[in-house]
């Protein structure tokens, strides 16, 4: 089928209440930049860990092949019951229990990052209550207009965000460049830390498995990996070409001594009416907070559901403002107890290094092997 | 079980004659009832003519309501002359008929027709008094080249523009009728075959369930026609150009025409449509495109040029260029208020006078427009209540928005301008991000006729993009807009 053809028929579906199997792409890139993409290259720091980015989006890519077989299963498609199908009931309100926790946990560690962000670049006197509040507020109205149409989001929240790498184009150009620091390209000695740092890039490239639990959204699934692997291609695009914009600037050296270098670089860049435009920037990413927030605020919700054994009620609007409730106090508290000196923050963002690791890893094939399983037990019998 | 079941239709039929007996009887169709029935209206007459062939005729009117020159010339005249025997044939200059009902009866009545008792029957002649004004130019969507006409407050003249335009059968008119009080005549308007059907489904029922008094205006049908009632954004585009409702037309959508209102609603809608002007189409298709995405740049423009001027001044100081600041502190220097307060009350003072100008005889409307701009500009200044730099941010601000063809988007703007100076007074530009962002979901969950509102973009339709921000040749642009599910596709004939 040409492909305009097959986006005009994808569009009519969108219309109808799924998402068209192209917003895939979409979906995985903004999920996977929404956070790494600011400080990603501090962790990255010599020129030769620019191979790790490549090794991890392949890793990556064979990752979204086994999600995607797993989302073409009859067993994805069928949402909630399929999961109870191919699980058992128990099993299911376990995992969802255990879901609840992680959903909890992640979104309150990237939207307080993000929080920090904005506290140290643009309001350095300012309580995180209210702006956290605001997000919760504006992650909730879009929430509200139901799982589709902030699936259907992603198209506004890319828009909203992509351009932005226009500005960055410069520091590749001469002047600010210093083509040098690309080099040694390949290291010298063996090369220390570099599993850690793997695990940090594999990290980076997590959030895809929460589509996982979003099979029935798809108008369809066939030709879903190809869209899921663009995405991942683009967010490897995206991190080489922030990486080495910032290595290319900074040089390693300097790299590994300042924070949020994605978001520093910006300060150097000077038009006739505006400077430090960084501020703008990082008001900007809010977008993709917006949306991933609304995004876990229906999981948060179908998770409370299946484990307090209410999944086959119908979706309301209280139920998903009391979703967006509990996420903003647990957020709230957690600032307040949990989030408070840069060893406590250090270490919750370890801890949600492995969590988005794991959880990446595991998801997709752990879905993927059960339902084979069983398919095939079906079969043979 | 069989008995249970007769029982229950006895009971049934039973209830029925029951609310049957409950209904008053319809009066016998007689012109005493008519007469009685309209008694207490001064211009209600009634004529009485002896004819020698068709014996005593009796004509009761309202006479507002007729046209009392053709009721002389087609109607007293011949009864008052004519040997035939049948009332058909002599009053063959306009058209009869028998009545048969004392609701068709005043409905005739009160749409302008004579009612006329004989041969021991009523009938109807409709000699409507025509009250319009002639075919105008377009005030509200004035262009330079292309078509001049523009709709009148006579709804039967409105679709004869239509008509002329599109001279095929597959265009189809409905009537409908809205207002218990008003007994407004709407029109529905589509292309049998090429709208969507669905559509079409929507726009009738949306229309026919409406339970209102009075209808004086297409934005009052709109209102009841709306997914949103709430939105600040319009969900109907409103236009008095019939070129422009033949293009929508063309389009797939549907069309009302609303008695006594100059201007045709057009649905469904897209927040892309309302930046559209006809004269798009009669530029070149490059000059075009840079227009149309002019007016967009204005509309963003004229929404976040003051609430950023806040935000700069009150948050981000270190936003601006060491020489441009100088500037700025010193325009500022002797300004009591904070840039909140100085900017709201520039903005409001500037809406006064916009909506002041509006509502003045339009000589006095340019004297206001001179005392506004420089005196109260420059008094501002003087006063130190505003700074110089400000009353720039404002002055462009206005003028931007009135690139904006649509007025009520022009208007919807500015009350996004007002939320956002809130956001840039307490947030910076993260409060006018999140404004923005906030404006973006609520556009994002519009609908119009409950098609998507910021279509093509959600849901994706990348054909519709000929013709959207830029408009691309006409050449190109062969399929109609995917959004409308037309049932022809192409816009060329042969394809299907």
């Amino acid at each position: 089928m040409p492909l305009a053809q097959t986006l005009r028929m994808e569009g009519r579906l969108a219309n109808e209440g799924h998402w068209p199997v192209w917003l895939g792409w979409i979906i995985v890139n903004r999920f996977q930049i929404v956070y790494y993409i600011l400080f990603l290259p501090h962790v990255l720091i010599y020129p030769y860990m620019i191979w790790i980015i490549p090794i991890a989006a392949l890793l990556s890519h064979l990752n979204l092949k086994v999600l995607s077989i797993w989302l073409q299963t009859p067993q994805a498609r069928l949402g909630g019951a399929g999961f109870t199908q191919l699980l058992g009931g128990f099993a299911v309100r376990l995992l969802a229990f255990l879901g609840i926790g992680v959903i909890l946990m992640q979104s309150a560690i990237l939207t307080l990052s993000y929080l920090d962000i904005v506290h140290q670049t643009l309001f350095p006197s300012m309580s995180k209550a209210t702006p956290l509040i605001l997000l919760g507020l504006a992650s909730l109205y879009l929430a509200r207009l139901g799982m589709t149409s902030v699936g259907n989001f992603a198209i506004l929240a890319f828009i909203m965000s992509f351009w932005m790498i226009l500005i960055y184009v410069q520091f590749l150009l001469p002047q600010k460049a210093v083509y040098e620091h690309l080099f040694p390209i390949f290291p010298q000695n063996v090369p220390h830390h570099i599993l850690s740092n793997l695990l940090t890039v594999w990290a980076a490239f997590s959030g895809p498995e929460y589509l996982a639990f979003a099979g029935k959204r798809f108008a369809a699934t066939a030709g879903l990996f190809r869209w899921l692997a663009l995405g991942n291609a683009v967010t490897a695009l995206e991190y080489i070409f922030f990486f080495v914009i910032t290595l290319l600037f900074y040089g390693a050296e300097y790299l590994q001594k300042i924070d949020l270098p994605v978001v520093q670089i910006v300060r150097y860049i000077e038009l006739p009416f505006f400077e430090r435009l960084e501020m703008i920037m990082v008001s900007n990413y809010m977008i993709l907070i917006i949306f991933m927030n609304a995004l876990f605020i229906h999981y948060l919700y179908d998770a409370v559901c299946t484990a307090a054994r209410f999944a086959h009620k119908p979706k309301s609007a209280l139920g998903l403002t009391v979703a967006a409730i509990l996420l903003v106090s647990f957020m709230y508290f957690f600032s307040k107890y949990f989030w408070v000196l840069e060893s406590e923050q250090n270490r919750w963002t370890t801890l949600h290094l492995w969590v988005s690791g794991a959880t990446y890893a595991v998801i997709p094939s752990f879905l993927a092997l059960a339902a084979c399983l069983r398919n095939k037990r079906r079969a043979d019998k | 079980m069989h008995w249970l079941t007769k029982l229950l239709a006895s009971i049934q039929r039973e209830k029925k004659q029951q609310i049957a007996r409950k209904q008053p009887e319809a009066p016998p169709l007689s012109l005493e009832y008519i007469q009685q029935a309209f008694q207490n209206i001064h211009d209600a007459k009634t004529i009485e003519i002896n004819n020698e062939f068709l014996g005593n005729i009796a004509l009761f009117y309202i006479r507002s309501l007729v046209d009392v020159r053709q009721l002389q010339e087609f109607v007293i005249f011949p009864l008052q002359h004519s040997s035939h025997t049948s009332l058909r044939e002599t009053v063959s200059a306009v058209e009869v008929n028998e009545l048969n009902t004392v609701e068709e009866a005043e409905q005739a009545v009160l749409k302008g027709s004579v009612i006329l008792h004989a041969e021991n029957r009523l009938w109807s002649i409709i000699l409507p008094n025509s009250v319009s004004r002639a075919i105008e130019t377009s005030e509200q969507e004035s262009i330079i080249y292309g078509p001049k006409d523009s709709f009148s407050e006579q709804i039967d003249q409105n679709l004869t523009l239509i008509r002329r335009r599109l001279p095929i059968r597959a265009l189809k008119s409905e009537e409908l009728t809205v207002g218990s009080l008003s007994k407004t005549t709407v029109i529905l308007l589509y292309i049998d075959g090429l709208t969507n059907p669905e559509l079409i489904g929507i726009a009738r029922e949306k229309t026919s369930v409406i339970e209102y008094d009075t209808f004086l205006d297409t934005s009052h049908l709109a209102h009841f026609l709306e997914d949103h009632i709430c939105s600040v954004f319009p969900q109907f585009q409103q236009t008095d150009r019939p070129d422009a409702v033949v293009a929508a037309l063309t389009s797939g959508k549907v069309v009302w025409l609303v008695d006594n209102t100059p201007f045709a609603l057009i649905g469904p809608i897209t927040f892309f449509d309302l930046f559209q002007s006809p004269e798009d189409y009669i530029h070149r298709w490059v000059v075009a495109s840079f227009l149309r995405g002019l007016r967009f740049f204005a509309f963003l423009f004229a929404m976040v040029l003051t609430p950023i001027y806040v935000a700069l001044t009150m948050h981000h100081y270190q936003m601006m260029p060491i020489e441009l600041l100088y500037v700025l502190l010193e325009s500022r220097s002797q300004i009591p208020f904070n840039p909140f307060w100085e900017a709201l009350f520039m903005l409001l003072t500037l809406e006064i006078l916009k909506e002041a100008s509006l509502r003045m005889p339009s000589k006095s409307g340019q004297t206001l427009g001179v005392v506004g701009g420089i005196v109260i500009g420059q008094a501002a200044v003087a006063a130190k209540i505003a700074s110089n730099i400000l009353i720039i941010h404002v002055a462009v601000m206005a003028i931007a928005s009135f690139l904006i063809p649509n007025y009520l988007m022009t208007n919807s703007s500015k009350l996004i301008q007002f939320g956002l100076l809130i956001l840039a007074a307490w947030l910076g530009m993260w409060g006018i991000t999140l404004g923005l962002i906030l404006v973006l979901i609520h556009l994002h969950g519009l609908t119009s006729l409950k098609q998507p509102f910021i279509s093509p973009l959600v849901p994706f339709y990348a054909t519709d993009w000929k013709d959207t921000i830029v408009r691309l040749p006409s050449r190109w642009m062969i399929q109609r807009p995917a959004y409308l599910k037309p049932l022809k596709r192409y816009k060329f004939s042969k394809r299907k």
